[in-house]
C-alpha cells in the first residue's frame, strides 16, 4: 500500500515536472528573447500555456496532499525545516500565476504589460530554482536539530549552499530546455519561430550538461559522495544512462528537425527525476535521524492503514475522473500546433 | 507581536483573502451558465457580451483564488506543523477530495475560457457549469475539514496521540453538512449581492443598459434566493453548535449565566471581566427556544466553564451580530427585488432601489467574514475542539512576524491590482456594449 501510494506520488511529481516544468520553462525563456520576433515568442508562449497551465500545476497539489494525508509526520518535518525556501517558492507561485493571468486579461495594453512580464519571468525562474534548492537539500541531508543550534544552522544552512544552488540552477535549465523543445512543435508551420526555439533548445541542452556537471563539482567540493550514491543503485544508474542517451538523441533530432522531440525531452526529464527519487528512496529527507527529527521516510512517517487505504482508493477514483478530462483538454488545445496556417495570417508577424 | 499571534494573524489573513476569490469561484460559474444559456437560447448579443465580460473577471478572480488556496495548503504546514502531524492522517481525505475537485475545476475552466468556437457549443456550456459544480464540491470538502476541527470524530485521543483512526467517520462528522451548506449559500449571497450591486451602480450611470439590467437581475435573483434560505441554514448551525460546542454558543450569544428561559441578546458588548453583556436588547426565553426548541431549556453560560477555555467573547459575539444583521438586510433587499420584478422587469431599474442595491454590495462578503470569525475565534483556544490547543500546534520556527508582514504586503498589492483591473474592465465594457 505504501509503495503503491509512493508510486502515484512519483508519477504526480513526474507529470508536474513535465507539464508544470514546461510552463516554468516558458517563463524562463521569456528572459532570453534575443533580438528577433520578440513579441511573437511571448505570444506563442502565452497561447501555449493559456488553457492548460492551471491544470498542469495541480499535480503539485496532488503531491502535497498525498504527503500530508499519507505521510503526515514527513509533511510536518519538511514544513518546519524548509519554512524559508518554501515561503519564497510560495511567493513565486502566487506572483507567477497572477502576473500571467493579469497580462492576458487586462483590457488595456500599455506599460502594465511590461510590469506583468517582468514579474512573470522573474517568478518563473525563482520558483523552480527554489524547488531545485529544496530537492538538493533533501538529497544532501545536512540537518541540524532545533535544540542547541542557531536559527541559521536549523533553518538556513541545510539549503543555503553552493550545492543546493547548483541543483536549483540545473532545475531551471532542464525546464527551460523542455519548454524550448515543446515550443518548437507549438510553432507549427511558422518556420522562423521554430528555428528560434530550436536554437534555444540546443543552447539549453548544453547548459543542462554544464549545470549538471556543476552539480557534481559542488558536491565533490563539500565532500558529498554524490557519484557513489548515484552508481550504488541500479535503478538510478539505468535512469541516468537513459537520460544521457536521450540527450544525444535529442541533439540529433533538433539538428535534423526530426519528429518526437517532445516525447524524448519529457522522457529525459522523467529519467532525471526517477534517478533523483531512486537516490532518495525511501527518504523524504536524508540524514534526518541524526538531527533529532526522526527518520523522515515513507515507512516511518506513514499514516495508519485505514488512512492509506482510503488515500489509495481516493487517488484511483480521482485519477479515473481526472485523466480522461485532462486528456480531452490537452487534445483540444495540443493536438494541433498553437500556430496554424490561419493564425499566422492574423498579423502575428508584426514585431 | 508574539510568534503565536503572528501565526494566527497570518492564517486568518490568508483565509480572509482566499475566501473572497473562493466565493466568486463557487457562484459566478452558475451565473455565467445562465447568461451563456440565454445566449444559446435567444442569440441576443448582450448575453454573449455579458458571458464573455464576466469570464474575464472570473479568470482574474479564479487565478488569485487558486494561488491563495495553494498558499493555504502550504501554510497549514508552515504555521501549524504539529497540528498537521496529528491531523493529516485523520482529516487528509477531504483535502485530497478537494484537490481532485479543484483539478476538475481547473480543467473545466481552461475548456470554458478558451473553448469558444473550438468545442461543440453544448459541451462548452456544460464545462462552464462543471466549473461551478466542482467549485461547490470543493467548498463542501474543505469545510468538512474545518467541521472536523470543531466536531472531532473518527479517532481516539490517547496520551497525546490519535489511535483507531477512521478517516470516513472523521470526514463525515456531525457538522459537515450544516456547515458545508451554510458556506455554499454564503458564497452565493456574497457573490450575488456583490455582482448585483456593481451592475446596479453601472445601471444608475447608464439607465438604458439592458446588459446591466440583465446582469443585475441574474446576480440579485441568485443572491436573494440564497438570502432567504440562509436563515434556515444558520438556525441548523446554531442548533448544532448548541449541542456540540455549548461554550461557542454562549460566546456567540454573549450568554454568561447558565439559565432556563435564556434571553436572546440583540447587539450588546460583552464584558468578560464583569461577566455580562451591556447595551443589548433582550428577548426573554428566545435563546432557549431557538437553541433547543422550548423556552424552558437550559442554556449553559460561559461562567460554567474555566476561563482558560473561553474564546474571545466580545469578538465572537459582535461578529455574530454583524453576520445576522447583514443577512437580514440582504433578505429584505432580496424581497424588495422580487416584488419589483413581479411588478415588471423594468421596475428593478428604480433609482432608489439601485442606490440601495449598490450600498449592499459588500454585505454578503462582510457576512462571510463575520461568520468565519464566529466559528474560528469561537473555537479558540482549541485548534481541535477539546483535544489540541492552538498554542500547542504552532511551528517552533521563530520570527513569524516577518512572513506575516510579507504576506500582508502581498495581499494588499494583489487586492489593489484587482480593484484597478476591474475598474479598467468596467470602463472598457462601457465602450463595447451592444444596444440590445
Amino acid at each position: 500500500m505504501i509503495e503503491f501510494i509512493a508510486a502515484i506520488f512519483a508519477i504526480s511529481l513526474a507529470l508536474y515536472c513535465v507539464f508544470g516544468g514546461a510552463d516554468f520553462g516558458g517563463g524562463i525563456l521569456e528572459l532570453f528573447k534575443g533580438a528577433t520576433r520578440r513579441r511573437c515568442q511571448v505570444e506563442l508562449i502565452t497561447k501555449a500555456m493559456g488553457p492548460v497551465w492551471e491544470a498542469n500545476h495541480m499535480w503539485l497539489i496532488i503531491a502535497i496532499v498525498i504527503t500530508f494525508n499519507g505521510f503526515p509526520a514527513a509533511y510536518s518535518a519538511i514544513s518546519i525545516i524548509f519554512h524559508v525556501p518554501l515561503t519564497i517558492m510560495l511567493f513565486g507561485i502566487v506572483l507567477r500565476g497572477c502576473a500571467f493571468t493579469f497580462r492576458h486579461y487586462d483590457v488595456r495594453r500599455n506599460l502594465s504589460q511590461k510590469v506583468y512580464s517582468v514579474i512573470f519571468a522573474a517568478s518563473s525562474t525563482i520558483t523552480p530554482f527554489m524547488m531545485g534548492v529544496i530537492a538538493g537539500s533533501c538529497l544532501l541531508g545536512e540537518l541540524h536539530s532545533i535544540d542547541g543550534h542557531s536559527y541559521w544552522d536549523v533553518y538556513i544552512a541545510p539549503w543555503c549552499n553552493l550545492f543546493c544552488f547548483a541543483v536549483g540552477l540545473f532545475t531551471c535549465c532542464i525546464f527551460a530546455f523542455l519548454a524550448a523543445v515543446f515550443l518548437v512543435d507549438e510553432a507549427g508551420n511558422d518556420e522562423e519561430l521554430a528555428v528560434i526555439f530550436r536554437q534555444r533548445a540546443l543552447v539549453a541542452n548544453g547548459l543542462c550538461v554544464l549545470s549538471g556537471a556543476f552539480v557534481f563539482l559542488t558536491a565533490w567540493l563539500r565532500g558529498f559522495q554524490l557519484i557513489e550514491l548515484a552508481v550504488s543503485n541500479y535503478l538510478v544508474l539505468v535512469a541516468f544512462l537513459i537520460a544521457t542517451v536521450l540527450l544525444l538523441l535529442l541533439w540529433r533530432t533538433l539538428l535534423f528537425k526530426s519528429k518526437g522531440g517532445r516525447l524524448m525531452a519529457a522522457l529525459q526529464v522523467v529519467m532525471i527525476l526517477l534517478g533523483f527519487l531512486g537516490m532518495m528512496f525511501p527518504n523524504f529527507i536524508r540524514g534526518a535521524e541524526g538531527a533529532g527529527f526522526g527518520a523522515i521516510d515513507l515507512y516511518h512517517s506513514a499514516a495508519g492503514p485505514l488512512t492509506l487505504y482510503y488515500l489509495a482508493w481516493g487517488l484511483v477514483v480521482g485519477l479515473f475522473i481526472i485523466l480522461p478530462l485532462l486528456g480531452y483538454l490537452l487534445y483540444v488545445f495540443k493536438a494541433k500546433p498553437t500556430y496554424t496556417e490561419t493564425d499566422s495570417s492574423i498579423g502575428f508577424r508584426i514585431d | 507581536m508574539t510568534d503565536l499571534l503572528a501565526a494566527r494573524a497570518q492564517m486568518g489573513l490568508s483565509l480572509a483573502f482566499h475566501i473572497i476569490f473562493a466565493c466568486i469561484g463557487i457562484a459566478m460559474p452558475f451565473m455565467m451558465a445562465i447568461a451563456h444559456g440565454m445566449w444559446i437560447k435567444t442569440r441576443k448579443p448582450l448575453y454573449r457580451t455579458l458571458t464573455q465580460s464576466w469570464s474575464k473577471g472570473v479568470a482574474i478572480f479564479f487565478v488569485i483564488g487558486a494561488v491563495s488556496g495553494t498558499t493555504l495548503s502550504f501554510e497549514l504546514g508552515l504555521l501549524w506543523p504539529t497540528f498537521m502531524r496529528h491531523a493529516g492522517g485523520i482529516i487528509g481525505m477531504p483535502f485530497s477530495w478537494e484537490g481532485a475537485a479543484f483539478f476538475v475545476e481547473a480543467i473545466a475552466l481552461g475548456l470554458f475560457l478558451y473553448g469558444w468556437g473550438r468545442i461543440p457549443e453544448i459541451l462548452h456550456w456544460f464545462f462552464g457549469l462543471m466549473v461551478g459544480v466542482s467549485g461547490v464540491a470543493s467548498a463542501i470538502f474543505v469545510v468538512a475539514a474545518n467541521a472536523w476541527m470543531n466536531s472531532p470524530a473518527g479517532f481516539d485521543w490517547v496520551n497525546g496521540e490519535a489511535i483507531n483512526i477512521d478517516p470516513w467517520a472523521a470526514m463525515f462528522n456531525e457538522a459537515i453538512w450544516v456547515m458545508g451548506w451554510h458556506m455554499v449559500l454564503g458564497a452565493f449571497q456574497a457573490t450575488g449581492f456583490a455582482v448585483g450591486g456593481i451592475h446596479a451602480a453601472l445601471l444608475l450611470r447608464k439607465p438604458s443598459s439592458a446588459l446591466h439590467r440583465e446582469a443585475m437581475t441574474i446576480a440579485l435573483a441568485i443572491g436573494a434566493v440564497a438570502a432567504f434560505i440562509q436563515p434556515l441554514s444558520g438556525h441548523s448551525c446554531a442548533e448544532s453548535v448548541a449541542h456540540r460546542q455549548p461554550i461557542k454558543l454562549a460566546a456567540m450569544e454573549g450568554h454568561f449565566e447558565t439559565s432556563t428561559r435564556a434571553p436572546l441578546l440583540i447587539g450588546g458588548i460583552p464584558d468578560e471581566d464583569a461577566g455580562l453583556t451591556r447595551y443589548a436588547l433582550e428577548i426573554p426565553g428566545m435563546l432557549s427556544f431557538l437553541a433547543f426548541g422550548h423556552i424552558d431549556a437550559e442554556v449553559t453560560g460561559l461562567n460554567a466553564y474555566p476561563k482558560e477555555n473561553w474564546p474571545p467573547v466580545a469578538i465572537t459575539h459582535i461578529a455574530f451580530q454583524v453576520m445576522v444583521a447583514c443577512g437580514g438586510v440582504m433578505a429584505l433587499l432580496g424581497l424588495w427585488f422580487f416584488v419589483l420584478l413581479w411588478k415588471g422587469k423594468e421596475k428593478v431599474t428604480s433609482p432608489l432601489f439601485l442606490r440601495m442595491a449598490w450600498l449592499c454590495t459588500p454585505l454578503g462578503l462582510v457576512a462571510v467574514w463575520a461568520g468565519w470569525t464566529v466559528t474560528e475565534i469561537g473555537r479558540q483556544p482549541w485548534i481541535i475542539y477539546n483535544i489540541m490547543r492552538t498554542a500547542d500546534a504552532v511551528t517552533p520556527m521563530p520570527g513569524l512576524v516577518y512572513p506575516f508582514w510579507s504576506f500582508t504586503a502581498l495581499y494588499i498589492a494583489l487586492l489593489a491590482t484587482v480593484f484597478w483591473l476591474m475598474k479598467r474592465q468596467i470602463q472598457a465594457l462601457d465602450l463595447i456594449e451592444p444596444t440590445e
